[in-house]
């Protein structure tokens, strides 16, 4: 372990914070993010720019929502479904005595992942991260990360529809759920059954898997694609209320 | 000193001796297939040296499928079905895995399938008493500031987990490029050097 390491080094006074980063965040202490990681996960993470609209227009990170600090408690209705959604709040610097307040307030509503912006704006200029200017967003919009091999629901949709002959919808649930009612064209193995049954399926074709919620459509997506199958999978909730009436939502 | 109350501490800043993860569950019918993360490896290279072995990071469960998923490299999960008799170490039970804690595990082959023999999630390991430090004293020390505190607060996560989210003024030190990199350690050797990690459970 490090803590040992360090001592063996000659290192006398060596502590260990054993609960680490979760307890931290449990406690209601801001932790940091870097430009880096903001720059990788952007799109996909919600950035709040907390020094409100006017400052924004000057220049603001790509995509970033404009809601001023003391802003951000009232717009709660706003803030995505998902608590494990990022969100990234910054300000001009690295001001995070005066964002601690706000970061601990979106955490206490449940968000796992809040962080304030290490050197804020203009560390994200120093460091070559994507600006805008002049239009600026107050509305905050959050869309997942997808899943590699992650197909979107409207494109999931149009399968259906169409039927098109590269690919197979392929519903890995049970058969008990699938006496309920099946998405028109599926065929259905069950994903406990599927490396047993690789060979049913053309590899030729791509295969779109879907189950209940995601879970195991994902996994059925790995099974088929360790065993060399052309494959993406649906990562949405889907209802089958009849079979050809049904829905599919993140 | 060797009296002194030991408690349970996370990887993997204080990542330990390979051994704990040795002792696991006799592999299966031999087919020499080791699917392990490379993360893993840095410190556990004897997986390489076992058979019918997964490791990586947990991803997911299903109950209906009687499977799990394990993240063995970016993109690539193995599937792997799990019975009543699978074993589980170092956490309550399967329910208590959660994405992303690390697991080792062994596997027989039945068929096409997969089956899960023992899962082994990496353990806590022990740390005295007397260098335990609890959040609000870290608290305390980071208000002040590293110089007027007079510590040096590392970050043992892999760059990824820092970058994310770290504690103000921490350092990131991933635990194996340690040895590399102990020139970002205080020169004075009685200073405060404080480690924290994921501290998963």
């Amino acid at each position: 372990m490090a803590a040992r390491l360090a001592e063996k080094k000659g290192y006398t006074n060596v502590k260990v914070f054993h609960a680490g980063i979760p307890a931290w965040k449990k406690a209601g202490h801001p932790v940091l993010t870097t430009s880096d990681f903001v720059k990788k996960r952007l799109g996909y993470i919600v950035v709040i720019d907390t020094r409100g609209v006017e400052a924004a227009k000057k220049g603001h990170v790509q995509g970033a929502v404009a809601i001023a600090k003391d802003k951000i408690i009232a717009e709660r209705e706003q803030f995505p479904l998902d608590r494990k959604a990022y969100i990234i709040l910054y300000s001009g610097g690295t001001d995070l005595d005066s964002l601690k307040d706000i970061s601990k307030a979106v955490g206490s509503w449940g968000y796992q992942n809040v962080a304030v912006l290490k050197g804020g704006y203009d560390g994200w200029v120093k460091n070559n991260g994507p600006i805008q200017r002049d239009m600026v967003s107050t509305k905050i919009f959050y869309l997942p990360r997808p899943h590699p091999g992650e197909i979107t629901g409207d494109e999931f949709m149009n399968i259906v529809r169409n039927q098109p002959k590269g690919k197979i919808i392929l519903d890995v649930r049970t058969r008990a759920e699938t006496a309920g009612g099946t998405v028109p064209g599926a065929k259905n193995i069950p994903v406990d059954e599927l490396s047993a049954r690789l060979g049913e399926l053309p590899k030729d074709k791509e295969i779109v898997t879907h189950c209940r919620t995601g879970l195991r459509a994902e996994m059925g997506y790995n099974i088929l694609r360790n065993g060399g199958y052309n494959s993406r999978f649906l990562n949405d909730k889907v209802e089958i209320l009849q079979s050809k009436v049904f829905c599919c939502y993140k | 000193m060797i009296a002194r109350a030991l408690r349970r501490v996370a990887w993997p800043a204080l990542a330990l001796a390979a051994g704990a993860m040795a002792a696991l569950a006799p592999a299966g019918p031999a087919s020499a297939e080791v699917m392990a993360d490379k993360k893993c490896l840095k410190c556990h290279a004897e997986i390489n040296k076992m058979d019918n072995v997964v490791a990586g990071d947990f991803q997911s469960r299903s109950g209906k499928a009687k499977s799990i998923s394990v993240m063995v490299a970016p993109g690539k999960n193995i599937i792997l079905k799990f019975t009543p008799q699978t074993t589980v170490e170092n956490v309550p039970d399967l329910k208590a895995l959660k994405k992303p804690i690390p697991v080792r595990v062994s596997y027989v082959k039945q068929g096409s399938d997969l089956v899960a023999t023992a899962i082994v999630a990496k353990p806590k390991i022990k740390v005295p008493d007397s260098q335990m430090m609890e959040v609000k004293e870290l608290a305390a020390l980071v208000a002040k500031g590293p110089d007027k505190g007079g510590y040096t607060l590392v970050d043992s996560r892999p760059p990824i987990r820092f970058n994310e989210g770290n504690i103000p003024t921490s350092i990131n030190i991933p635990f194996p490029k340690m040895p590399d990199m102990m020139g970002k350690l205080p020169k004075d050797k009685s200073q405060l050097v404080i480690f924290y990690c994921q501290g998963f459970r």
